[in-house]
């Protein structure tokens, strides 16, 4: 990652990067229909390389989403479809017996979708916890490790996983420390009727509706590299350590809601995701530091799945959306 | 330091500056209300009244000390100043992040430090802190009230005296005065005047009660504020009294009432038990024309013919001049008990505390 060091080049880095977020905006506009919150969200998420967790009911296009991001940015795109046999391997990679030039056989390593800039987990839920698990390190770390060897993820890297909230039979939900490190975890909603028509008419024709690839790999590293360096005053980070910390019931700044439903507050990634998409949001709003508006925007994506809720608060019906958004409220 | 710093660190000062300022003066109008209200409630009390002297000082004493604490007392940082800043004019944390900045030299600073000067360029610091009527009106309406009841009630009777310089009214026409608010405010005639007096009396002394009236209405103007304009009835015999109605008519029973009944009188009202006797005797036996002997001037008005009582006041020297303190200082006391300003409880005390003092002769 290089460190512009010259104002001339942030702006112009900055100004690209604009421009670059309009051109995916409008791409994806083109394709996926509606809920421009949830794309903005998704593409903060992959600037910062995050990793999502898209949950919606079936055939909202979260699919389709993805690729799309994927198509208008010119990157290698890996669809891996989540099931109860999927096997670690089946995602990462492994190694496999290969013919020598000189007529001998040694072992090579097949890398697996994981390596893809653009990794859709689809319905991640229904693959075994050892399966899931084998997201864990790539997630975090961005290499995989096969047989002692660890191979490193090229970046730019995002995964993002969907799942189905509905049907939750013959699933296994994720565990909290998988959860926690999804940087978003974004919501598609029901499209409405003006929006299903459009979805009607854009997809039952002859014409097929494209992205156009733009930006490569190495533009979107430089505009990953200009992100970090957008500056966090006191006041701003003062602002997301307290939110964080109101998520914790035992400490100070909880409500009496959080004290009653909450079991588990945000980790400290939630923080780090709070910031930096912060961060790229102050960017696309052409300021160079990042203001309590940029956190109170990118909270509730980044707060909600990481808090753990009581029993209390299922059986009241109380959900971390509701908690995370009255916490933003005050 | 690049301009930008100095400019982001500028402007913050600035604000700096007029948040105290305002802070100060915000102070300084509360303490001022407060002192002024203080001084009025400190003069209302009995108890306290020989404290009046001491209240301006004191008044003085907080207002600096208030305004000394408010300047030096919790004043806000400049981070402070620039959160607040940002608030006020919706910067979006520009302010705090350049006053960040400012201690930074890396190509982010500056870009930061360029984006707050650009956005705080023409803005004022009065823009973000303006001076709010709201913030500062109630103190300063309570300072305007409280000095305005505190200032009034001396200058009014610093028009009275200066009115009855060349009229002080009499003993008769106080005594009048007493009786004629009395009947006032009960609705009713004193029952010391005897029923049907001005009846009686009408055939036998009319001129002289003509004379009289005016008389008395020459020094109820004196005594209720209006001395600075001399009624022109008395200034000028024969003119048509502006209060010749039932009032006049009960100020004429009155001054009669004192003039022939003024043991009567004394009784009644307390505070006239020097005085209406000594103006029955000053006047003679004729004290419905003369209106009283204190009053020299008075006498001239009503009767430029007549001697002048001067030379009876100047024949009694320095005891008519206490004396004159002291029937100045019984007004005031009438006067606020008439406006009820005195609980009826008290009256009596008060009467008394201001005998005493005028025998004393130390008003």
């Amino acid at each position: 990652m290089t460190t512009l060091t010259t104002a001339a080049d942030i702006e112009s880095q900055a100004a690209i990067f604009r421009d670059c977020f309009a051109h995916l905006q409008a791409e994806i506009g083109r394709v996926f229909v509606g809920q421009p919150e949830l794309v903005d969200h998704l593409l903060l998420c992959f600037f910062c390389q995050g990793h999502a967790l898209i949950e919606g009911p079936p055939g909202l296009g979260k699919t389709l989403l993805v690729r799309t991001l994927a198509d208008a940015l010119a990157l290698t795109f890996a669809r891996i479809q989540c099931t109860p046999d999927l096997m670690p391997a089946d995602v990462t990679g492994t190694n496999v017996l290969v013919d020598g030039p000189g007529g001998g056989r040694r072992f090579a390593f097949e890398r697996g979708p994981l390596f893809a800039h653009v990794v859709l987990a689809d319905e991640i839920n229904r693959a075994t916890p050892r399966t899931q698990a084998a997201f864990l390190e790539a997630m975090q770390e961005r290499h995989v490790t096969i047989f002692g060897v660890t191979h490193p993820i090229e970046e730019p890297f995002s995964v993002f996983a969907t799942q189905n909230p509905i049907e939750m039979e013959g699933t296994y939900p994720l565990p909290e420390a998988q959860l926690d490190r999804f940087f978003f975890k974004l919501h598609v909603r029901t499209p409405d009727a003006a929006d299903l028509a459009t979805i009607l008419t854009r997809t039952t024709g002859t014409d097929v509706q494209r992205a156009t690839p733009r930006f490569g790999v190495d533009g979107v590293r430089a505009m990953t590299a200009l992100i970090k360096q957008v500056a966090v005053s006191e006041t701003a980070l003062r602002a997301v350590v307290r939110l964080v910390r109101a998520t914790h019931p035992d400490a100070e700044e909880s409500g009496a809601q959080v004290r009653a439903y909450v079991k588990y507050g945000a980790s400290p990634r939630a923080a780090q995701a709070v910031i930096l998409a912060a961060k790229a949001r102050a960017l696309l709003a052409a300021r160079y530091h990042v203001a309590v508006e940029d956190i109170r925007a990118v909270a509730a994506p980044a707060l909600t799945h990481r808090v753990v809720l009581n029993f209390q608060a299922e059986m009241e019906g109380v959900t971390a959306d509701d908690l995370v958004g009255g916490m933003l409220r005050t | 330091m690049t301009a930008d710093v100095q400019r982001v660190i500028g402007v913050l000062h600035r604000c700096r500056r007029l948040r105290v300022t305002q802070r100060v003066a915000r102070t300084a109008a509360i303490a001022t209300a407060a002192g002024l209200v203080a001084c009025l409630v400190l003069g209302m009390l009995p108890a306290t009244a020989r404290l009046a002297g001491v209240a301006p000082a004191g008044l003085a004493v907080l207002v600096i000390a208030a305004v000394v604490v408010s300047a030096t007392w919790r004043v806000p940082s400049i981070e402070q100043v620039a959160a607040l800043l940002d608030v006020r004019l919706d910067l979006r944390d520009r302010a705090v992040a350049a006053l960040a900045a400012t201690a930074r030299t890396d190509a982010i600073s500056a870009l930061v430090l360029r984006d707050a000067c650009l956005v705080l360029r023409g803005r004022a610091p009065a823009d973000a802190f303006p001076w709010r009527l709201q913030t500062y009106g109630p103190a300063v309406l309570t300072a305007a009230i409280a000095g305005l009841l505190l200032v009034w009630p001396s200058a009014h009777l610093d028009d009275a005296r200066r009115g009855t310089g060349s009229s002080i009214p009499s003993g008769a026409a106080r005594a009048t005065n007493g009786a004629a608010r009395e009947t006032r405010r009960d609705g009713r005639r004193s029952p010391s005047t005897p029923a049907g007096t001005s009846t009686s009396a009408a055939p036998a002394t009319a001129p002289a009660a003509a004379k009289t009236a005016k008389a008395v209405t020459s020094v109820t103007s004196a005594t209720t504020g209006q001395a600075a304009q001399p009624s022109a009835s008395a200034r000028q015999p024969g003119a048509s009294s502006p209060r010749r109605d039932g009032r006049g008519a009960e100020q004429r029973d009155g001054l009669r009432t004192a003039s022939r009944e003024g043991s009567a009188t004394t009784a009644r009202t307390g505070s006239t038990a020097t005085v209406a006797p000594r103006a029955a005797v000053g006047a003679g036996s004729s004290s419905a024309r003369t209106g009283g002997t204190g009053g020299g001037a008075l006498t001239l008005r009503t009767d430029p013919l007549r001697p002048p009582a001067s030379t009876t006041v100047a024949a009694t020297g320095r005891a008519a001049g206490r004396d004159r303190l002291a029937r100045g200082a019984r007004d005031r006391v009438e006067r606020a008990i008439a406006r009820d300003e005195i609980p009826p409880t008290s009256r009596q005390y008060v009467r008394d505390y201001f005998l005493a003092i005028a025998r004393a002769g130390t008003p």
